[in-house]
């Protein structure tokens, strides 16, 4: 997409729409077309196995009879997950609301066991790595490294 | 000798039991006398029995393998799909060798074919040398060993059914039927207890054609990364030798000079949201 045609976005964290306490998110792999409310908690019920890869233990469900592993990621340091709902105005604004908070999500994997290799935990490597690579350096820093 | 058949191979819904029975061939006669039939002639009532006699006898033996609904869907919805007669096959199997494995020593086997029985018995000989397999349809009347092996899958299979502990925590009946598809009941449960996200609790087969057939029509629609997968890679061929299109507005960073670290982690930057 050219620049100047780039739709406008906001992004509002107003407080006051969130609710309360925290979210158990889940990242399964599919598509549910459908954005309304689930009876999650009454059908998709994750049990822990015995097996531990990568520090982690792997979780067990299934959805539509097909069987999930589960590994839960923590948030990085620092950050905040938000579930967030796009508001579709007439004109080519969007707003984006923060309506709940999440501190933990389960990301799942259709046949395969979850690894640290997998490109979620992955990817999230780079919130500790942004740290770092954005962390303003003073002079007496760079004459230190001179030296 | 050994007998093997199985119950609820075809339900839509409930377990999949295979059973087995054992004795040694030189009681034959003595099997013989007894009122051991195939399972599916009989009435519930008479199987009960008939497997409290088996359970009771001590020249005989009995062992089952229940596979849960939930087990089934799992592997026949794999990306690698396993099918039905698979499943039967390696059950079947898997009850030879606990046999075996028990000290049992095993000379004849008789089953109830499913699918090609040339086949079956093929995989069994191959598994079992030595031993004298018969694979043969309607092995559940013929041989009395298949039969007790009948009753004692049909009895666990529809005891498993009629107390069935549901992991979910739903409010639906118990009034299931056969749990073939045909059957009213079953059909009535079926249509009463469907969700549209989830479909239905884990005692309900998803490989099935009737369950997809509803999650389908009623259900909302879930579509797979494993299936949108296979849709691509015929895409990915057709696609090959295009001329790729200049990178013109760096909004997102995914161009060819985007770092191996990111892409590696299939990060990139966004601007649009």
């Amino acid at each position: 997409m050219d620049c100047a045609e780039a739709r406008r976005s906001h992004i509002q964290f107003s407080t006051d729409k969130l609710t309360e306490g925290k979210l158990q998110t889940h990242l399964v792999p599919c598509a549910i077309k459908s954005n309304g409310v689930a009876p999650i908690s009454q059908y998709f019920r994750p049990e822990a196995t015995d097996q531990v890869i990568d520090g982690k233990t792997v979780l067990h469900a299934a959805l539509r009879g097909r069987e999930l592993n589960g590994a839960r990621l923590g948030v990085p340091d620092g950050y905040n997950g938000y579930v967030m709902r796009s508001s579709q105005p007439a004109s080519s604004e969007t707003t984006w609301t923060a309506e709940s908070q999440f501190e933990e999500l389960t990301y799942w994997l259709h046949d395969v066991v979850p690894t640290a290799s997998d490109l979620l935990p992955r990817a999230l490597e780079w919130a500790e790595l942004a740290k770092e690579a954005h962390a303003p350096i003073s002079a007496a820093d760079v004459e230190a490294m001179m030296e | 000798m050994l007998g093997i058949d199985e119950a609820g191979r075809g339900p839509v819904l409930g377990d999949m039991v295979y059973g087995s029975a054992f004795c040694r061939v030189a009681d034959k006669e003595y099997l013989a006398q007894q009122k051991y039939a195939d399972s599916k002639t009989l009435t519930e009532d008479k199987r009960e029995r008939l497997f409290e006699l088996l359970k009771a006898d001590d020249k005989m033996g009995w062992n089952v393998d229940v596979i849960t609904p939930a087990t089934l869907s799992a592997k026949m919805l794999r990306k690698t799909k396993e099918s039905l007669n698979k499943n039967s096959h390696e059950s079947a199997a898997g009850l030879v060798q606990t046999a075996i494995d028990a000290g049992v020593n095993i000379c004849e086997i008789y089953v109830d074919t499913v699918g090609d029985p040339g086949r079956y018995q093929e995989i069994l000989e191959k598994k079992f040398p030595g031993v004298r397999c018969t694979v043969a349809p309607k092995a559940d009347s013929l041989y009395p060993i298949v039969s007790a092996a009948s009753i004692a899958a049909k009895v666990t299979r529809d005891f498993n059914l009629k107390n069935w502990c549901f992991k979910e925590s739903v409010k639906a009946s118990k009034q299931f039927g056969s749990g073939y598809p045909g059957d009213p009941d079953t059909k009535s449960w079926l249509e009463d207890n469907f969700e549209p996200h989830f479909g239905y609790p884990n005692i309900v087969r998803f490989s099935w054609a009737t369950t997809k057939k509803i999650c389908d029509e009623r259900g909302i629609d879930v579509e797979w990364e494993a299936d949108v997968e296979d849709d691509l890679k015929g895409v990915a061929t057709l696609n090959f030798g295009k001329k790729r299109s200049l990178p013109v507005a760096q909004t997102k960073s995914s161009g060819v000079n985007r770092h191996p670290y990111f892409k590696s982690r299939k990060l990139q930057r966004g601007v649009d949201f």
